[in-house]
């Protein structure tokens, strides 16, 4: 990428609250910003090492309810807390890595999804922890050296800051060393072996990073809403971040924003739409939406909305000039 | 004799009711080019794959350096300074060439993911050698040119030549290559013979299978016959060539032919 594109793009994260006045765009954006997060997280361990993960909302949830716990109950301050939910949660990963990233493709979905349901149902069950069912009202809005995000657009400029970190930090990964031996692993793993990479060390480590973005957009997550209740850490939100990674494109970390944002903002306008399309579909309007969007994305666009899109430019300009 | 840098005692190895291979006794010495040839399914693969650690030895003990290399994982092998190619190929598809050969410096470089994650000037450093040892290897096989080409477009016969490339990255003591001459053209064989002659100048000791019988009786400093999984005989080429017990099992036609 061009030094130039670098500040063009600054530029319109920046300027982006100063036209968008609507509190409930904002909001969006905002969420944009904390699913790029997890999603970039995804894209490394699924498009970069080439495992998956069906339980990445349990992550979320575990930096969810860190920041909740902590800030509420015993009064740390929020930067800590979410500080501690990163150590928590990656050592979580890594813990529960060490027996689970042994098993390969459908086994390790399925251990993953066990894995989040478990977590899930740790947050409904603990009461005295969690507030159960209902979940933890009153979490503060995050503060770092005396400053209050206590606006949606502070919380904009958090929450989109802290994702382009995210990518920054993902984008060096995969330039790096150990980025070529994820991409190893994922192209061959008996290869990777015999050139002395130690496949069963990195995907631990790949999966416990990918669990710290999990638990930063948690933590963020909660800032911003006030409450953590677990209904947001259901098997239905890990779908949700698989499919924005799936539609971004696996293959490249830049994929992230535009699949957050596609699913975001689709999701939004499902909301208001598909009511008034399908009348008895409620509650579920939303995972048909999704089924039918992630086939027909894997039948025109099988690397991803951005590859896809890039593709059929070109091809028009070819067709055009 | 030199000492052997590679040992192996009494390997045996079954899949399920099939012996692959029963008994099997060796010393590759340094520096030397030692063929492992048989008729299909005598087990040499299988000793490569036991060699690399990639299936565990039901019996048998090898070691490598004085290490014994039982009990050790492939990567750790690897560590130590085995390399191998792949007979069905294993590039890896969803990288560039030089990118392939860069894997290959992990065992020589350390950054790990933090210092990667925030690009300390060590391991941008770092970064740097990696990139420019990799290409030197790349020169070696001829691919230099082809370097930011995706590995799966690069033809059969120079996807070999990565797998060896990306092999000479890791700077291995001993090379095992499992039928490198299959499905290339005969100048592509001359080649190859001439490039695993310079490998060995290079200080590198070589484990061969291959069933080019020219390659095989042009290069190698001695030759091991498997038969059922067994050692049917070993010495140097002529000597195998001239091996009656060689002749009725294996060579018998194309020694004839030559």
């Amino acid at each position: 990428m061009t030094p130039w594109a670098v500040v063009g793009g600054l530029v319109i994260v920046a300027v982006i609250p100063v036209f968008v006045r609507t509190p409930s765009y904002l909001d969006v954006l905002i969420y944009v910003g904390i699913y790029t997060i997890v999603t970039t997280g995804l894209c490394l361990l699924t498009g970069y090492a080439g495992q998956i993960s069906l339980g990445q909302a349990a992550f979320y949830g575990l930096g969810a309810y860190a920041s909740a716990i902590l800030t509420v109950s015993y009064g740390v301050p929020s930067w800590l807390a979410l500080v501690a939910g990163i150590v928590l949660t990656a050592a979580v990963a890594y813990g529960f890595g060490i027996p689970i990233l042994k098993l390969k493709g459908h086994y390790l979905a399925m251990a993953t999804l066990a894995f989040g349901i478990i977590v899930y149902l740790a947050f409904v069950e603990f009461k005295d922890f969690t507030g159960g069912p209902s979940g933890m009202p009153g979490v503060p809005p995050f503060s770092l050296f005396g400053f209050t995000f206590d606006s949606d657009t502070k919380r904009y400029y958090l929450t989109t800051g802290a994702a382009l970190l995210t990518l920054l930090v993902a984008r060096n990964v995969v330039n790096s060393r150990i980025g070529r031996a994820l991409r190893s692993i994922h192209g061959s793993e008996v290869a990777a072996e015999t050139l002395g990479v130690d496949t069963a060390r990195h995907k631990l480590q790949v999966f416990a990073l990918s669990a710290a973005m999990a638990s930063l957009a948690g933590s963020l997550y909660a800032h911003h809403l006030g409450l953590v209740s677990p209904a947001a850490f259901t098997f239905v939100a890990s779908v949700e971040f698989v499919v924005m990674a799936a539609i971004g494109g696996l293959a490249s970390i830049w994929g992230a924003p535009f699949g957050a944002a596609a699913i975001t903002i689709l999701t939004e306008a499902i909301r208001r739409v598909m009511p008034r399309l399908l009348s008895y579909a409620s509650g579920e309007h939303e995972v048909i939406a999704y089924g039918i969007i992630l086939v027909a994305i894997m039948i025109f666009m099988p690397e991803g909305l951005v590859a896809g899109l890039r593709a059929s430019f070109w091809q028009r300009r070819r067709a055009g000039g | 004799m030199a000492p052997a840098l590679l040992s192996a005692r009494g390997l045996a190895k079954t899949f399920g009711g099939v012996v692959a291979v029963a008994d099997v006794t060796f010393d590759v010495p340094a520096g030397e080019i030692r063929a492992i040839i048989g008729p299909n399914g005598a087990g040499k693969t299988t000793i490569f794959n036991l060699i690399t650690g990639i299936f565990p030895l039901d019996r048998g003990e090898i070691s490598f350096r004085d290490h014994g290399l039982n009990g050790l994982s492939t990567w750790q092998r690897a560590q130590l300074g085995i390399a191998r190619t792949f007979q069905n190929l294993q590039i890896f598809t969803n990288m560039t060439v030089l990118e392939n050969a860069m894997v290959g410096r992990h065992r020589q470089s350390r950054a790990g993911l933090l210092a990667a994650a925030f690009r300390t000037p060590g391991s941008r450093r770092e970064e740097a050698r990696i990139r420019e040892h990799a290409l030197a290897c790349l020169g070696v096989v001829g691919l230099e040119a082809r370097r930011d080409d995706p590995a799966g477009s690069l033809p059969f016969g120079q996807q070999r030549l990565l797998e060896i490339a990306r092999c000479l990255a890791t700077e291995p003591t001993l090379l095992l290559l499992d039928e490198p001459a299959a499905g290339l053209n005969l100048a592509e064989t001359d080649a190859l013979g001439r490039l695993i002659l310079s490998l060995r100048r290079r200080g590198i000791t070589i484990l061969l299978v291959e069933h080019l019988m020219d390659l095989v009786m042009g290069i190698s400093d001695s030759v091991l016959v498997l038969n059922y999984g067994q050692v049917l005989a070993q010495g140097s080429p002529e000597a195998v060539q001239n091996n009656p017990a060689v002749i009725e099992a294996y060579l018998g036609a194309e020694v004839a032919d030559a």
